[in-house]
C-alpha cells in the first residue's frame, strides 16, 4: 500500500473506497444515481458542505483540501458516522487516483490499495 | 408607536456594537468570500437588504399595531420558537446592509459620520430590535461576544421542564440525535439556500451537579411559505426538533447567527442526559429513537429534492430567491403578533421593493461593495453613525 497524502480525520475511522473527485454539483448528481456510493471516497477542493450535501452521508468517506475540526463539514460528517478528512495534502494529481482502492486511515494517511 | 424609547446617541450605541461584533463573527467564520456552487449568495443577501431598507421600517411599524417589542421578546422565548435569534439579527442586519450599501454609493467613508437620510426609519429598526431583543435574553446583552459567550433565552422553568424528558446516553440515542441533527442540518441549510437558518444552539443554563446544558433546535421543518419548499414528497411530520443536553466541563461559543459550537467538539463521553422532543402549544412532546430516524430519512429525501432543485435556477433567480428568502425571516414575527393575512403583507412588501432592488444586481455586474467594506479593515466601524 502506498501512501499518497494525509490530513486531519475529524469524523468516523478507518474507511476503504473507490476514490472519485467531485468538482461541480454535475458530479455529484451523477454520483447519486451512481452504483455503489456507499463503497465511494469522495476529494473535494472545497470544505463547503453545499457541493456534496445530498451524498456526504451515503459515502465510505469524504477528503477535503479545506476545513477544520469545527468546519461545517465536519460537523455534519460526524453526524452521519461518515468518515471525513480535512486539509488533506495529496502528494499525486488528484486524477490519478480515479476509481482507485483507497484507505483513509486512522492516523490521517491516506493509501492506495492497488 | 408612540414617541421614540430611545434616543440618538443610543441608536449609534447599538449600531456602533452590532457592526462591531457582525464583523468580528463574520471574519472568524471566514465567510466574507461568501462563494457558493449552487447561490449566489453576496447578491441575494443584497437583494435582500436593498428591499429592506425601503419597506422594513414601515413593516415593522405594522407589525407593532398588533404587538409591543415586549410581548413579542416574550412569545419567542420558548423551545423550537420561530422568530428566534437569527431573526432578530436579520432585522437589523438587513437594515444597516441596505443603510450602509446607500451610503457607500454616495462615497460616504468607513467611519464617517452622516446625516442619516431617514433618521425616524433608523430609530424604528434599532428600537424594535434592542427592545425584543432585552426581553427574549435572559441576560443584559443583545447578542454573545467572545467577553460574554452566553445565549441565554429560557426561563430556567422551562430548562427544568425540558431536564425532564432527558435521560443518560445510550449508544443507540446518541446514534439516533447524531443522524437527525446532521440530516436536519443539511435540510434547513439548502431549504434555506445556503443560510444556516433554522439551526439555533443557546445556553449555557445550570444543570445537575454543576452540569452545563445547552439546546440544538431546528425549526420551520414545515415551511409553507418559500416558493420552492412545496416539493412532493413526504413532509416532515413535525415544525420543530428539539435536543437537550447536560455535559460535564464543556464550554460554549455561541455567535449572533445562532451558531453554537461546544468545545471540545467531541463532548460526548461528558455527557450527563439528552433529551429530544418536539415544542408546540406550550406543551413539548419527546421522541422515540425510531421516530427521529424516520424523520432523519424524510430530511434526507427533501434535502436531495431541494440540491436537484437549486441546480436547475438560472443565473438570476440564484439572486433574485433573496427576496422570499428573507422576507422568512420577518413573517414568522407576524404569525406570532397574530396579525390577520401577515404572510400576504411580507410578501408583497418584498415582491414591490425587488424591481428596484434588482437594477444593479446581475450576475455579471461587480459584487456590491458591501461585501469588501465587510471583509476591510475590522478597526473601523461597520456601520456608519448618525449625526
Amino acid at each position: 500500500m502506498a501512501e499518497v497524502g494525509r490530513g486531519t480525520l475529524v469524523a468516523g475511522g478507518a474507511s476503504r473506497g473507490r476514490f472519485c473527485t467531485v468538482s461541480s454539483v454535475e458530479d455529484v448528481i451523477a454520483l447519486m444515481k451512481a452504483p455503489a456510493l456507499e463503497e465511494t471516497v469522495i476529494f473535494t477542493e472545497q470544505a463547503s458542505v453545499t457541493n456534496i450535501a445530498p451524498i456526504v452521508g451515503r459515502v465510505a468517506g469524504v477528503v477535503s483540501a479545506m476545513g477544520g475540526p469545527t468546519s461545517h463539514l465536519a460537523i455534519v460528517a460526524r453526524g452521519f458516522q461518515t468518515t471525513c478528512l480535512v486539509r488533506a495534502e495529496l502528494d499525486v494529481a488528484p486524477e490519478s487516483l480515479a476509481e482507485k482502492q483507497v484507505e483513509i486511515r486512522e492516523d490521517g494517511s491516506i493509501a492506495v490499495l492497488e | 408607536m408612540g414617541e421614540p424609547r430611545i434616543s440618538m446617541e443610543e441608536v449609534n450605541d447599538v449600531v456602533a456594537a452590532f457592526g462591531h461584533e457582525h464583523r468580528r463573527a463574520v471574519s472568524s467564520e471566514r465567510r466574507a468570500a461568501l462563494t457558493s456552487s449552487l447561490f449566489d449568495v453576496p447578491r441575494r443577501s443584497s437583494l435582500a437588504n436593498a428591499i429592506f431598507y425601503e419597506e422594513g421600517p414601515e413593516l415593522l411599524r405594522k407589525l407593532q399595531e398588533h404587538a409591543s417589542p415586549e410581548q413579542l421578546g416574550a412569545a419567542m422565548k420558548t423551545p423550537g420558537s420561530r422568530p428566534y435569534a437569527l431573526s432578530l439579527w436579520v432585522v437589523m442586519g438587513m437594515y444597516l446592509s441596505g443603510r450602509q450599501q446607500v451610503l457607500l454609493d454616495r462615497g460616504v467613508a468607513a467611519g464617517e459620520s452622516v446625516e442619516d437620510p431617514r433618521p425616524a426609519d433608523l430609530r424604528t429598526v434599532v428600537e424594535f430590535y434592542s427592545r425584543v431583543g432585552h426581553v427574549y435574553r435572559n441576560d443584559d446583552q443583545l447578542f454573545p461576544t467572545p467577553e460574554h459567550p452566553t445565549q441565554p433565552i429560557l426561563t430556567q422553568a422551562l430548562v427544568e421542564e425540558s431536564l425532564a424528558l432527558t435521560a443518560p446516553p445510550t449508544a443507540a440515542r446518541l446514534a439516533a440525535i447524531r443522524r437527525t441533527g446532521a440530516s436536519l442540518n443539511l435540510y434547513n441549510f439548502l431549504q434555506h439556500g445556503e443560510q444556516r437558518d433554522g439551526i439555533f444552539g443557546h445556553g449555557p443554563y445550570p444543570g445537575p451537579e454543576g452540569s452545563v446544558v445547552w439546546f440544538e433546535e431546528f425549526n420551520d421543518l414545515r415551511n409553507g411559505f418559500l416558493p420552492w419548499a412545496q416539493l412532493e414528497c413526504r413532509s416532515i411530520p413535525v415544525s420543530n426538533v428539539v435536543f437537550v443536553h447536560a455535559a460535564d466541563g464543556v464550554e460554549l461559543e455561541p455567535n449572533m447567527f445562532g451558531a453554537l459550537r461546544v468545545h471540545p467538539f467531541e463532548y460526548e463521553d461528558s455527557l450527563r442526559l439528552v433529551g429530544a422532543f418536539t415544542y408546540a402549544d406550550a406543551a413539548a412532546r419527546p421522541f422515540e429513537d425510531s421516530e427521529l430516524l424516520e424523520i432523519a430519512e424524510i430530511a434526507e429525501r427533501r434535502h436531495a429534492l431541494f440540491f436537484e432543485q437549486a441546480v436547475g435556477w438560472s443565473e438570476e433567480f440564484r439572486i433574485a430567491y433573496g427576496a422570499p428568502l428573507f422576507a422568512n425571516h420577518i413573517a414568522p414575527f407576524f404569525e406570532l403578533a397574530g396579525v390577520p393575512d401577515g404572510d400576504r403583507i411580507v410578501m408583497d412588501a418584498f415582491e414591490r421593493g425587488t424591481p428596484a432592488a434588482m437594477a444593479g444586481l446581475t450576475p455579471d455586474a461587480d459584487v456590491p461593495s458591501f461585501w469588501t467594506h465587510l471583509a476591510s479593515d475590522p478597526s473601523e466601524p461597520l456601520f456608519s453613525p448618525a449625526c
